[in-house]
């Protein structure tokens, strides 16, 4: 046995706390993409985003809050709801000494930096809080949830765009199979709506440019012939993994597997755009279903990096064609519905595969209207896809300059589907 | 307001419940690290308006020594000036 069990998910998303309601969101195909009110947006190429409703006032205590910033506070409650799904306490049922955490995130975070950087700027450096130099680096959320949960064993933030959550989640497992851990809470988090987090996802040049007349749900297209960039969102999702033998030793309720992972980066210039063949993500996509022992046609449904960028869209398009034959396996990328989560991308499409797969329904990527040239891909769209015997899920992730993942997710037989 | 009302208030503002804020009450007791010191510090001194020593704040112990402290560095509150 190469993988890992799923026992746990929390998952904080724009659609709300739980994997409930993402799954509610995504299944119907209802969109979660809205004008931006947390800040004054309307200079920015794009105003429109998946914003959580979460509300860390809620959860945490005035002093937790005060000093660490929104992504803190989101990956905090995510990671707590999903180790209440898994029935495990830190220094109850595993401890601290045995419990890893790993997590994806890209920006940091910019909302209490900005804010502190601008009293530096305007009151002098006695007014900035002495938090600001711990709050706003990537690994802030792993230090908090370390102290938060009393986790003693590996920690580690991985920093790699878009493909950050995906290789927590890789490099959680892989401390599981080494040993290192009994216990590893692996996902990511991403907290980009602040003036200026908003200004990097926008200088990054990955922002959709909408047209006139777009409506906020209709600007990010994956594969779709009026792609034209990605719709950014906020949310943190983590997953609780163990060894399948010490899952089942415990009786834990098994939400599926993340039974193969595969990396691979392309190397190539310029930096800012990917290897034009999809050959270098496709020996990712491959990889990760060689360690899983599947074949392509044992692939129910692949779950698409789709990030409406139209260079990446293709290359993505041609490396599934590579590994699978052309239009031979559904693919699909539901995240257009609420925002591509960067740090948490990779983690929610798993949370959205475990689901898709208990249910028996591939969920539709919005926004396909007529697939853009050269992209022959067996999409699904509408109202989405009823797949029988549907039982392994290949989730791919990319990062700019071709930080590739793929992720092989196998459906658990024991999922009575509902999580928080 | 007083002198301890408004150093309370402080307080309060930084995220700490009133209930456990009592003259006595020690500073290591209610979880104030070295750093959250440095930020009631210039939270105080932004309220009323001085500048406090480098490493004065080493010596207080509890919330009435906070009330005394502001009380030393800025007279005119309990003189009434």
């Amino acid at each position: 046995m190469t993988g890992v069990a799923i026992t746990g998910i929390g998952c904080i998303t724009p659609y709300g706390t739980g994997a409930d309601a993402l799954w509610a969101g995504v299944s119907a195909g209802t969109s979660a993409v809205t004008e931006i009110d947390r800040f004054d947006a309307s200079s920015y190429l794009c105003s429109a985003a998946g914003q959580s409703p979460f509300d860390a006032d809620e959860h945490l205590a005035p002093r937790l809050v005060k000093r660490t910033d929104r992504f803190t506070h989101m990956a905090l409650v995510a990671v707590r709801h999903a180790l209440t799904d898994a029935g495990v306490a830190v220094g109850r049922e595993v401890a601290g000494d045995r419990t890893g955490i790993m997590v994806g995130n890209v920006l940091g975070g910019w909302e209490f930096a900005e804010r502190e950087l601008r009293k530096l700027w305007v009151e002098g450096p006695r007014a900035v809080s002495p938090y600001q130099a711990t709050a706003w680096f990537p690994a802030a959320p792993q230090g908090n949830v370390c102290i938060d949960q009393g986790i003693r064993g590996p920690a580690r933030t991985f920093v790699a765009d878009r493909a950050s959550g995906a290789y927590a989640l890789a490099a959680g497992a892989e401390s599981l199979l080494r040993g290192q851990a009994d216990v590893v809470i692996a996902g990511g988090v991403e907290a980009p709506l602040s003036p200026y987090g908003w200004l990097c996802v926008e200088t990054s040049g990955l922002m959709v440019k909408p047209r006139g007349g777009q409506q906020p749900a209709d600007l990010y297209r994956p594969y779709d012939g009026g792609h034209n960039g990605t719709v950014f969102g906020e949310g943190a999702v983590f997953l609780v993994l163990e060894r399948v033998e010490d899952a089942a030793r415990r009786g834990a309720r098994v939400h599926g597997e993340l039974a193969g992972w595969g990396r691979s980066t392309d190397g190539y210039m310029p930096y800012y755009t990917v290897e034009p063949t999809g050959q270098v993500l496709g020996r990712a996509m491959r990889t990760a279903m060689d360690m899983a022992g599947v074949d392509p046609g044992d692939v129910g449904a692949v779950f698409g990096h789709g990030s409406a960028i139209p260079v990446e869209d293709v290359t993505e398009a041609y490396a599934v064609e590579e590994v699978f034959g052309t239009g031979s396996v559904p693919v699909t990328a539901p995240k257009a519905a609420f925002g591509h989560l960067m740090g948490a991308a990779a983690p929610a499409d798993v949370v959205i595969a475990l689901r898709g797969m208990a249910a028996g329904l591939v969920p539709p990527t919005p926004n396909v209207r007529r697939a853009a040239p050269g992209v022959d891909l067996d999409l699904v769209t509408g109202e989405g896809r009823t797949v029988e015997g549907w039982d392994s899920t290949l989730v791919v992730s990319r990062g700019l300059g071709g930080v590739n993942a793929g992720l092989l997710v196998r459906r658990g037989h024991d999922d009575g589907g509902s999580t928080r | 307001m007083n002198t301890r009302a408004e150093v309370l208030e402080v307080l309060v503002r930084l995220g700490f419940p009133p209930a456990g804020l009592t003259d006595g009450e020690r500073l290591t007791d209610l979880g104030i690290d070295s750093t959250e010191m440095v930020e009631i510090v210039v939270a105080l001194e932004r309220r009323f308006g001085f500048r406090l020593r480098a490493g004065a704040e080493e010596d207080l112990d509890t919330i009435g020594d906070l009330v005394a402290c502001v009380e030393q560095q800025v007279p005119q509150l309990t003189t009434g000036a």
